[in-house]
This record gives C-alpha cells, structure tokens and sequence, in this order.
C-alpha cells in the first residue's frame, strides 16, 4: 500500500543522501577513531566534521558537542551532568517537558533536590513565570523547545534572559530535539547553555544524538572507561551513525529555509481544512505559536487508538502522542495542558520535508472520513 | 533430603504411573495408547530424544531423567506420578548390589533412616515382597550404617520387580493427574484473551478434552495486540496437546449493528448469544460437541444467572463452565501455575469493552432479546463473520512457560 506517513515527531526516514554518506563507515573505512594510525586518524577527521555540522546547525555558538545514543541521553546528561552543585539545589523546568528531560529531574527529586515545575496554559510556557521560579539557589532550568506531542514553539529566547536576570549563574538546558528539524533558525540567545539533538528526528540514522553546551561548563560524565570526547562521554564512538548525523545536519541547513516554510503552508492548509471539515474539533495549543510540521488534534466523541487503527486501515499512520502506548493510557500532561478536552480523542500529525501537497490532501481526507465513520459507528465495513 | 535424582544422573529413565484410568475398564487399552501419545508429543524435539515404551499399567521413558525431562513430563495430563529410575535385572544378587551401591551414592549427612518398599506384579520372581524388604534392608543397614524406619524414612528405597522390566526408585513425583487429553472428546474454547478463559480451557483439557479454539476481535475498536495475546495463550493451551486450531472471528460488524438497532443495556447478552452462535457452528464444522467458557457464576453483569441462561439459550451444544464456581483471587492463582496470567494481563481491550453499556440489564429476558436479533438480521450478519473467519494451527511453544 502507498502509506501516507504522517508521524514525522516520533521518527523520519533517514534522507537518501545521508545514508550514502555513511556506507564508506559501514565499508572500508572501519577505523577506531581513538587509533594513532591513518584508518583512525581518518575517523577522527571524520567525526571533527560531523561535529563542526552539527553545531552549525544548532547555531548560535560557540558550543562543544558531544556525541550520544540519541536525544535521550543528551537530555539525561544535560540534567544529571550539570545539577546540582554546591548550595545549588533546585531545578526549574516546565510541566510540558519530554520524558528524557522530566524523568531525570524526578530522579534528582528523589535525591533530596528540589523539584518547581512549570505549568504551560494552552501549550506554551509563560517566562515570566518559569523566571519567577528562579533565584540564587537555582542549579538548571530545562524548557523544550518544540513541544513533541503538541507542536508549540516556547519562547525559549526570552525565558533565557529572563532566567539569568534572577539566577546568573542557572544553567539552561534546551531540548532542540524536535525544533531542530521544524524551525528555520532555533534563535537561541547566548544565555543558552545546554542543547540537546538527536540524528532520527532531522533524517538521519537511529542511534545518534548530541549534547551541545558553553565551554565553560565543566559536565559531570554519567558513563566512565574512556578517554573519548574528552571523558565526558567515553566509549567508542559509532562513527558510521555520527557521520549520518553530520550529513543529515548540512542538508538540513542548505534546505531548511524553504522546507520549513513548505511545512508550516502544508500544515495550516491541513489543519484549515480538518477544522472546516468536522465539527467538535480543536487544535491543541495556542495556534499562533506551532511549529511548522508538528500539531494535535482533540476530536469529540473520538477515542485516539481506534481513530489511529482507522486511519492505517485507510493508509494513513500518524500517533496519539504519548498516549498511543496503551489502551487504557491517559492524555498526557502536556496533551491536557493545551487543552484537550476531557473524553475527547487527540491525534498527532507531524510532516516532514519530504511530505508532498497530494500526501497533506489524502490525509485530510481520511480523518473527516475515519472521524464520521467512527461517530457513526461503521468503520467495520 | 536426598540429592534428586535428576540431578545426581545415576537414573537411566523415568516410570510413569497413572491412576484413574484403571476405572475405565474396557477403554484402558485406548487410554493407554493415548497418554503414551501424549508423553511422545511432549518430548518431541529434545536432543537426546527419550523413547517412550507403555507396558501394564506403566509407561516407560528410557534414555534420559533429567530436569527439562521430568518438567516436560510433569505437564501431562493423565499422569498421577511419576519416578527416575535406575534399571536393574530380576536377580536378587544385583538387586541387593545395586540397591546398596545407589544408596551409598545419594546419601546425605542429614539422611539417618531408610525404609524399602517392594512391590513385585512379576510373581516367577523367587522372593515375595516381603521377603525382599527384608533382604535389601539388611544389606543396606550393615553397608551404610542407616536404621530402619518404617513409617516416617528420610529415605525411602522403592522396589519394583515387573514382568517387562525391574528397577529401583527413590523418589515419587506427584503428577498433575486428571485424565490425558483427548479421551473425553473435543471442546470449543471461547477466548477472549482474558484472565479467566485460558484457565477454563486448561481445567477442560484436565478432564481429558482437546481443545479448539474461537476468538472473537473487534478490530478497528480494539488493536492487533489483542489478537496477539490470544494466539499466545493458545500456545500455552498447544502445550497440552500439540497442535491447536483458532479461528479469528471479524466481530465489530455485528457490534455496530447490534449497538445501532438494540437497546444498549442488551448489548452484552447480545454479543454472548451471537458469539455462542458463531461458535457453534464452528465447532460442529470441526466436529466438535461442546463449548467452554470461561464464565464464573456472579462475576460480571453478563454472568448473572437469569443471564447466562439467556446466553445458553442461543445454542442447543452443552456449555461447559469449568470456572463457574471459581474466585477470581482462585482463577488468578492457577492462571500463575499455569503460565498464562503474564500474557492475559497485558493491556489491551478485548472485544467485550467495546460499546460497553453503563448499565447492563442483569435479567435479560429471552423474548426480548430475541426480538433485537430479528430486528439487526442477527443471522445475515453471522454468516458474513463465520465467511470472514481466519484459521490458524497453533504449535505448542515451550519457551512461553515461565518456570514455576
């Protein structure tokens, strides 16, 4: 079947060019990048490459990078790397954060720091309120850039100065892992101090991730053995993934321009058309602050895994968000926050660069179908 | 006590002994036949493959009795015990040599008393039982030093001088008894994917019956895991019998059309009576005589009295309801023994949540709801599922058990 893929937030298809980059990695040039000899000298070179594109992409420098397995790990090491120090004890962050962000948060929690979390009406984070939060003790704020499951951009710029003005000496972490693909710029101020990225999620290979932050900050290692990238994240590198990564990055920066415009045209156009088109729908979150490719829908009367079973029936996959793990799962805080009314249904759309103008229009067409058929009680036949 | 047997390796195989079947009289030759059968197909794969030999009241699994063995053999329905053995020829002399040399071998510090028991169906043999024992607990007693205790041994030392073969036992392993599978006929199993179903399935197959099986699925409204979870429980349930036959039955279409022209606290009793329907027909297609659910008497709306009568009312097969006087706490507990408790609990909706009504009628009367299935064409739409049904030949899958 020719599937319409509209889950770009959980997972892109790695671009062919990319993939191309890293057959040589795969192939001849097999070399440890930590060898003395050519083949590792080789690697090594290979992998100041993909560093240099990665920080280009993230922009806004100077950054040291270090690679991880993914957005996961950057977002963990951001957090347990970098809080708490000293008479440091509290970390800030925002009630509609990733998991990879929350989880080692409440992992601190259960150390003894202490935990303010945020909340974001509607979808997006207030900064004067997330500031408000802050003071001398303050060791990290950590507020997402492009919220997964809903799409909002957070106005991470202005939250920064804000921070800093009451805790200069917070650090703060930004998790870039979905608005690395989407925006056109991450306009990150120079109060930044932590980014994480991640490889699948800008066409590029599972696997990889990075952690971006200040050089002045010295991160505490969560992995010990090595002396690679500078000890603070030893272990052999995956150099063919790493080299994807870097590749993914500088195609990403010649056509992110224009990509994200194309998004953000195709995703009003879908979003114009689902809300003309079937009664008792909103759009989660403020819809002035969405990211191009990312939204979700609440849909009355709907409940979010048969309208996604639906859907595939119809070729079309897409996701519920968090909630797609379980049947019995609740909305996530986030997927409340922006205001999902309850017993309603939510869905995620999320597109990509590749996604084409006949995809956005087939699409529209099998949610207003699906979310009749399933209020009518037919979806069998 | 002793160190078991299967794991000292003096025993050279494992006797097989059942009880109920010496009741049936005239059939115990095809009783016999069939756990023979049973205990083949439960062995089937091993490497070294034991061979099964059944003789008078006995089967004989020769070559190995070690732990996967005595595990595999312990599921078998039919058996009532079951002993590693260590063969011997009828020969007084090496029985007394062998008898010692083995308890020698075995003993523990903490083992102080002995008792041996005899038991001699090969009556040519010079000795009598008694005469035997006495024999044999000398020879032990002046070797080892061990005194005798009748009633209450730390070990005890059994005998058996048979026409086909004679060996030594020291240990006598309970079986899970019941009659093997296959003697009683053939049942149709309704599985949800619940706790309670495969735990019926599994007491009817205790009673000798092979299953079939029948899951109804409510696909787009409940996922592909839910079909999943029902084709792993059927191969715990394949355990039994080697081969299972499910049948997937398309059920929303008739959940839609029930929920669209029937009143909405009917619906349960509805999709029961219509999936006992289905489930009928399959089984008489499959040449099968009886249906098994896994209702518990009280446990749910659907599963009131006045409810399930209703429900019984819609097939002219027997119903049997294995679990029908059951706790749930009892069914959960034998759902742990049996390996099917992880599978069941995993979550995903099963067919019977979907529309699921906030007041379900709790004495549904026949008449009415009689006259829901004539309005919906319930009949119409039970031939469209039976000629969308997917059949599939479940393999048992061993790996799936979760050691006790």
């Amino acid at each position: 079947m020719n599937r319409v893929y509209l889950d770009n937030a959980a997972t892109t298809r790695v671009d062919p060019r990319v993939r191309e980059a890293m057959l040589p990695w795969l192939g001849d040039r097999f070399g440890n990048p930590s060898s003395v000899h050519g083949p590792g000298q080789e690697a090594l070179c290979a992998l100041d490459e993909a560093r240099k594109s990665v920080a280009s992409a993230v922009g806004h420098g100077p950054w040291r990078v270090v690679f991880t397995s993914g957005g996961t790990e950057a977002d963990n090491l951001a957090v347990l790397g970098s809080a708490p120090r000293g008479r440091r004890k509290k970390v800030v962050l925002s009630a509609i954060e990733h998991p990879a962000v929350d989880a080692p948060c409440r992992e601190l929690a259960s150390r003894g720091v202490e935990l303010r979390v945020v909340d974001a009406p509607r979808g997006v984070i207030d900064p004067e309120a997330l500031a408000a939060e802050a003071d001398e003790t303050t060791a990290l704020v950590a507020l997402i850039h492009v919220q997964n499951e809903i799409g909002t951009i957070q106005p991470v710029a202005e939250a920064a100065r804000l921070v800093k003005r009451q805790a200069p000496q917070a650090f703060i972490h930004i998790d870039a892992v979905q608005a690395l693909g989407q925006l056109p710029d991450l306009d990150l101020p120079d109060e930044a101090d932590l980014v994480a990225v991640s490889s699948h999620k800008v066409h590029g290979p599972k696997g990889v991730g990075a952690l971006l932050y200040r050089p002045h900050i010295a991160l505490r290692p969560m992995l010990f053995g090595g002396a690679q990238q500078d000890r603070v994240r030893p272990g052999t590198e995956n150099v063919p993934g790493i080299v994807g990564f870097g590749k993914a990055c500088e195609l990403l920066q010649e056509e992110r321009k224009s990509s994200s415009q194309r998004m953000a045209g195709l995703s009003r156009h879908l979003r114009e058309r689902l809300l003309a088109d079937i009664e008792g729908l909103v759009i989660l979150g403020r819809s002035d602050g969405l990211a191009p490719g990312t939204f979700s829908i609440g849909v009355k009367g709907v409940k979010s895994e048969v309208l996604l079973r639906v859907l595939e029936k119809r070729g079309i996959v897409a996701s519920a968000g968090a909630a797609c793990h379980s049947a019995h799962a609740e909305p996530s805080v986030a997927v409340r926050q922006a205001g999902l009314p309850e017993g309603w249904g939510a869905l995620r759309l999320s597109l990509s660069r590749f996604t084409t103008p006949e995809e956005i229009d087939k699409g529209a067409e099998a949610v207003v179908d699906s979310v009749r058929s399933i209020r009518e009680g037919r979806v069998s036949s | 006590m002793i160190a078991s047997m299967s794991e000292t390796g003096l025993m050279q195989g494992v006797v097989l002994r059942w009880g109920e079947l010496f009741l049936k009289g005239m059939n115990r030759g095809i009783f016999t036949t069939i756990l023979a059968e049973r205990v083949r197909a439960v062995l089937r794969g091993l490497d070294p493959a034991p061979s099964v030999t059944p003789a008078h009241g006995r089967i004989y699994v020769d070559g190995r009795a070690d732990r996967e063995v005595l595990d595999r053999l312990g599921r078998v329905f039919g058996i009532s015990s079951l002993s590693p053995v260590f063969y011997v020829a009828p020969d007084p002399d090496r029985i007394v040599r062998a008898v010692t040399d083995l308890v020698s071998r075995v003993r523990r510090a903490d083992v102080r008393t002995f008792r041996i028991s005899t038991n001699r169906p090969d009556k040519r043999f010079p000795f009598t039982s008694v005469q035997l024992n006495a024999l044999l607990g000398e020879a032990v007693r002046k070797e080892s030093g061990l005194a005798v205790d009748l009633g209450n041994p730390d070990l005890d030392v059994g005998v058996e001088i048979a026409k086909e073969r004679s060996f030594i036992f020291l240990e006598r392993i309970p079986g899970p008894g019941g009659l093997p599978v296959g003697t009683s006929g053939r049942g149709m199993l309704l599985l949800s994917g619940g706790i309670d179903s495969p735990v019926a399935g599994f007491l009817a197959q205790k009673r000798g019956l092979r299953l079939s099986a029948v899951h109804f699925h409510s696909h787009p409204y409940t996922s592909e895991a839910s079909q999943k979870k029902a084709v792993d429980l059927s191969r715990i349930l394949a355990i039994q019998q080697e081969h299972l036959t499910l049948s997937i039955v398309p059920f929303s279409r008739i959940q839609e059309q029930l929920r669209q022209k029937a009143h909405a606290n009917l619906l349960v009793v509805l999709f029961r009576r219509s999936m006992v329907r289905i489930s009928e027909r399959i089984a008489r297609n499959q040449g099968v005589s009886c249906l098994v659910t896994g209702e518990s008497l009280g446990q749910v709306a659907s599963q009131t009295l006045e409810n399930l009568s209703c429900i019984e009312k819609a097939a002219s097969l027997s119903i049997l309801r294995p679990l029908i006087t059951y706790d749930k706490q009892e069914t959960i507990r034998l759902a742990r023994m049996i390996g099917t408790y992880a599978t069941s609990i995993r979550p995903h909706d099963d067919c019977c949540s979907v529309f699921l009504p906030q007041h379900p009628v709790i004495r549904a009367d026949v008449s009415d709801v009689e006259q829901s299935e004539n309005i919906a064409d319930i009949s119409g739409l039970e031939e469209e599922a039976l000629s969308g049904i997917a059949k599939m030949d479940i393999e048992a899958d061993f790996s799936d058990l979760a050691t006790a």
